[in-house]
């Protein structure tokens, strides 16, 4: 298997933003609220570009991420406390997964906050490696 | 009528307890918190208001985070540990953050 590298997270994570964009995108107006699996995919693919994101954050300051979410929780909330202030919308996004059955309104406040969370990531990496924005301006 | 501390260790002692009744409590303790400060409004509304006021999306976030795992209980959707551990985190980052701003 290849070596992560900050350039490796950050590929995947922009990779998974697509295709969650495209995904959202395909959805009608009318079918957003009963579109429970095809939410839960796309909730799915932003929690992991987060967690990629925070690994991108977590190499580039020298460290050696798992790629363990509950490791890149803690990281983010002793590194970055203000960053962690916002972690319930992805949190939300990851129990999405599990959990489609809810509100609309619940999916969006959740990308909404997700969207604060990595443009406060992104704030905290090098220009070559930061996602573009438009690459998550969707979310909100 | 208790008091924000005593009702988050309320919670705390629920979640080992009476798990179904933990974020009940974790969401009650919050919303004493915002009625300290905000009487007459809303608890949601409250928050979606001083969020702006402060340019602090994470006063709406961190509440908004523990009103959704109170509802999913309701839901008869049970919350595992890693969610009650980020839920006692963001009441906790809540009450904090209105501590620095109203006092």
């Amino acid at each position: 298997m290849a070596e992560e590298t900050p350039q490796s997270y950050r590929r995947c994570a922009v990779a998974r933003l697509a295709r969650a964009e495209g995904m959202y995108r395909a959805l009608t107006q009318e079918a957003l609220p009963t579109a429970f699996c095809e939410l839960a995919q796309v909730a799915s693919l932003i929690w992991d570009a987060v967690i990629d994101t925070v690994a991108t954050v977590h190499m580039t300051n020298g460290g050696t991420p798992s790629g363990n979410s509950p490791e890149l929780r803690g990281y983010t909330k002793s590194e970055f406390p203000e960053i962690y202030r916002n972690w319930g919308g992805p949190a939300r996004l990851h129990n999405f997964q599990h959990r489609p059955y809810q509100p609309i309104s619940e999916f969006d406040e959740a990308c909404r906050t997700t969207a604060r969370l990595l443009t406060q990531l992104n704030s905290h990496l090098p220009e070559s490696l930061r996602l573009p924005m438009a690459s998550f301006a969707w979310l909100s | 009528m208790d008091s924000v501390a005593t009702l988050m260790a309320k919670a705390r002692r629920a979640h080992e307890r009476e798990r179904e009744k933990a974020p009940g409590l974790l969401l009650k303790a919050v919303q004493q918190r915002v009625r300290e400060i905000c009487p007459d409004e809303d608890p949601w509304d409250a928050v979606r208001r001083m969020a702006e006021e402060h340019d602090d999306w994470a006063i709406r976030s961190t509440y908004w985070y523990v009103k959704s795992i109170d509802s999913d209980q309701q839901r008869n959707m049970p919350y595992d540990d890693e969610s009650w551990e980020i839920n006692l985190d963001m009441a906790e980052i809540l009450i904090e953050t209105l501590d620095q701003h109203y006092g």
